[in-house]
């Protein structure tokens, strides 16, 4: 038998690499057309109401009561004007509890001073797991709002806390640092009052406050920002938000409401334990332990996304800080993939352990390093004469082309939807960011996906330091 | 296949770019009419607060509103929120000489959803034989939220609706209960709460419809119908026996100590619960041994309940409590405790 030359060997082994490069890539865009579809399609059926008071007059007497429940660790400089621009949220029936976890700085001072509270007592349920609350505080001018002072536990262990001492059938989890639209509750409990007895979450939109002008915790205005990362941030978020979640919560695959901003029926919650500790992807991690709960109990449920609902928050500006963001979201991504990796491909788990997992599958776990693989792979081979041009040419246009048609598609359905972009030029400018991005920001990222990974393998744990500038006027 | 893949990317990329480049032209020529827009509201508005101040005649006024009926039909909902009485029925009767509740009923019949919600909405400020025709036709529209909010208006008229078609119809399609076809249910018992006395006591008819109807029937305060609902605590829906508990709790009538005495002994812990709050509600002193012994209940929302409960009840509910707290039942007494803790500091 005549074995094959090594050269060739090689050479077959290497295109196999490089077909597998540009197949996981072909599957990755397929799948982002598949969503551009899709959310075109949701967006058009749906129809929301623009003016508050018409709002209001048809679901205020409808609206189940909530509990915003409040996070806070080191946010002394903008905690109380935070909290005060909650208070005078448009929504009838709600609550405030302000988690501080511990805080270094002072942030508990702050509130108490800023808000004249006092200790009180309130009984509550140790329905889920988080360290010592130390006491509780509040004020009879602000009825609504408890403080809750408690040991350090990170994010997870002082959403449970609040769990346990809110009271309303839903709470909504929201970072002390983001701003939400004055309506942004009345609207983001619409699918609760339409389907009270099966909606168990709802996710709303997070946008980018850098270059709005913000005064008192609220957005006054809406502007773009002027930093080139927050630009290239606010293409990705319309990309995550408009195009991705709207698909999948259309296909009742939704396994991520962000942690900034989402809705949750506290039993359900409750029955899965809340959040999980010793993670860094806990609001992933939550819907996902839903999805398993309601699915092993065959109970009928629906967890959405609407756009319509707004959350504003502050994105970095630095690549060395937006770095560790995106390095601690991939690692979070991956604990709770692996966490749940039996959902994957099995048939009790239906689409969601189908399509849910096999997306995070192929563009979590497996795009970026295959990805960055091919970054290094095909112009080495074909500048060695190992590869046609064909197959630079598809790897280039899996990779830096196609990006443009999904970004700028997502800005299409922006526009022809909502509308929110405030100026005909600040869409021009949007425009030209969507098809920049895709030369280096795209690629940059996948570098710091890969960091999460080894981040991931090497067991780290903990969110860094996040520095925060405060949200600047325009 | 792989020329392929870069041609397409290529094409779908320019595509995109250039989709992009007219929807730019297209909104800066749609600024200029918003533009436009606003200023012809803006002089709408100014004209209609100076013809309510009495500023303008009539006949002007109706000529503005005539000369755009959809911009007209949008700002008066808002101004129908603000205005009430007298003047409300002023601007109403402008706008029916304008033309405006025939743009609205031509738009229930014809309109996209978007615009046959609004004209449902709408309607209910224009009464007459033409809007109550036009809403009747409108009832079984295929869009569940502009037929609810139809039903919502034709009940806001005075018109009688057929609970069963309204309720069964929509409950079946929807497969589950929305809470707007609650509100409609809100506003039918406060005309005929009867009607949804015999929903609740429908067991064919879903647990959530008809906890929602003894709901509807609590909020008008009406306690005709207590003995009826005080039997379905015997009903085998958890759902409905809680409604039944939270019924008569509301309610107050010691007419339902009966059902209460009995639904404390529940199987369902939201029964339980809400039995506890009926009984602070009522003021069934009697029973303050029974929610003494809620206190050890496997539910925390029961014990806290019914801890509530006994501090409603009296200075006898409070020594009860206070000796719960002094007690040997670990849950009980940390109940008894943190209540009377909260009492204090309210």
């Amino acid at each position: 038998m005549m074995w094959p030359a090594p050269e060739t060997v090689v050479a077959l082994t290497l295109q196999t690499v490089v077909a597998i490069v540009i197949g996981t890539g072909l599957l990755q865009n397929g799948l982002y057309v598949m969503q551009l579809a899709i959310a075109l399609g949701e967006l058009a059926a749906q129809r929301p109401e623009r003016r508050l008071g018409r709002l209001w007059r048809r679901y205020a007497d409808l609206s189940p009561p909530i509990s915003l429940l409040v996070p806070a660790y080191n946010e002394e400089k903008t905690i109380v004007d935070s909290l005060r621009s909650m208070l005078a949220l448009n929504y009838p029936n709600f609550e405030i509890i302000a988690i501080n976890d511990g805080s270094k700085d002072g942030t508990l001072k702050a509130m108490i001073e800023g808000f004249g509270l006092e200790p009180v007592a309130r009984g509550y349920e140790d329905a889920v797991a988080h360290k010592p609350i130390r006491g509780l505080h509040g004020s009879p001018r602000y009825p609504k709002l408890l403080v809750v002072d408690k040991e350090n536990g990170g994010k997870s262990d002082a959403l449970n806390a609040g769990i346990n001492l809110s009271r309303a059938p839903i709470f909504c989890a929201i970072d002390a640092d983001s701003i939400l639209e004055n309506d942004a509750l009345l609207r983001a409990v619409q699918p609760f009052i339409d389907e009270p007895t099966r909606m168990v979450a709802v996710g709303g939109t997070i946008r980018i406050a850098n270059g709005c002008h913000v005064e008192g915790g609220r957005v006054l205005a809406i502007g773009l920002p002027r930093n080139l990362l927050a630009l290239f941030q606010t293409v990705e978020y319309l990309r995550a938000f408009l195009m991705a979640r709207l698909a999948w919560s259309r296909l009742k695959t939704l396994t991520i409401i962000s942690g900034a901003f989402g809705l949750f029926r506290r039993q359900v919650a409750v029955a899965v334990g809340g959040y999980s500790h010793g993670t860094v992807g806990e609001d992933f991690d939550l819907v996902v332990k839903i999805h398993r709960h309601m699915r092993d109990a065959k109970q009928d449920y629906a967890i959405t996304f609407i756009p319509e609902p707004v959350c504003w928050t502050e994105a970095p500006e630095s690549w060395r800080v937006l770095g560790r963001q995106r390095s601690r979201w991939q690692r979070g991504a991956l604990e709770t993939f692996f966490r749940h990796k039996d959902m994957l491909f099995r048939p009790r788990y239906g689409r969601v352990g189908s399509l849910g997992f096999g997306h995070v599958l192929l563009v979590d776990v497996l795009g970026p390093p295959v990805e960055v693989l091919g970054y290094l792979l095909v112009p080495l081979l074909w500048g060695l004469g190992f590869l046609a041009v064909e197959y630079l040419l598809a790897f280039l246009a899996l990779t830096f082309i196609f990006g443009v048609f999904v970004s700028v598609g997502s800005l299409i359905l922006e526009e022809v939807e909502l509308q929110r972009v405030p100026r005909a030029s600040d869409l021009v400018l949007l425009t030209a960011i969507a098809v920049v991005e895709n030369f280096g920001y795209r690629q940059v990222s996948n570098i710091w996906r890969l960091q999460g990974f080894w981040q991931y393998l090497r067991g780290q744990q903990g969110w860094g330091t996040m520095t925060r500038v405060g949200f600047k006027r325009a | 296949m792989l020329r392929a893949i870069w041609a397409v990317s290529v094409a779908t990329a320019l595509a995109a770019v250039l989709a992009m480049a007219i929807l730019v032209c297209v909104r800066v020529a749609t600024e200029r009419r918003a533009r436009g827009r606003a200023a012809r509201r803006a002089e709408l508005l100014e004209a209609s607060l100076a013809w309510l101040g009495g500023g303008i005649p009539d006949d002007d006024a109706e000529r503005f509103l005539a000369a755009d009926r959809a911009l007209s039909a949008d700002l008066l909902i808002e101004i129908f929120e603000i205005v009430r009485g007298e003047d409300q029925a002023r601007l109403a009767a402008v706008a029916e000489r304008a033309g405006i509740p025939q743009h609205l009923r031509k738009a229930l019949a014809k309109g996209r959803a978007r615009q046959r919600l609004i004209a449902a909405d709408t309607l209910v400020w224009f009464p007459s034989d033409a809007t109550r025709a036009a809403l009747r036709h409108a009832l079984d529209d295929p869009d569940d939220e502009v037929g609810l909010t139809v039903a919502g208006s034709l009940v806001d008229l005075g018109e009688e609706l057929v609970l069963q078609r309204l309720v069964v119809t929509r409950e079946k399609r929807l497969a589950h209960t929305s809470r707007r076809l609650e509100a409609v249910m809100g506003r039918i018992a406060s005309r005929d709460p009867g009607d949804l006395v015999w929903l609740a006591a429908d067991h064919e008819a879903a647990d959530r419809v008809r906890a929602a109807a003894l709901d509807a029937v609590t909020q008008t305060g009406a306690f005709d119908h207590l003995d009826e609902i005080a039997a379905l605590a015997a009903t085998p829906s958890a759902e409905v026996r809680a409604a039944v508990a939270r019924s008569l709790g509301i309610f107050g009538h010691p007419g339902g100590e009966g059902a209460v005495t009995r639904l404390l002994g529940d199987g369902h812990w939201e029964v339980r619960a809400e039995a506890a709050e009926a009984v602070g509600r009522i003021g069934l002193v009697d029973l303050g041994d029974r929610l003494c012994a809620l206190l050890d209940d496997e539910s925390w929302w029961v014990r806290f309940r019914a801890a509530h409960a006994l501090t409603v009840l009296g200075e006898g509910g409070l020594e009860a409590l206070k000796r719960v707290s002094a007690g040997t039942g670990d849950a009980s007494r940390s109940m008894a405790a943190l209540v009377l803790a909260e009492r204090s500091a309210a």
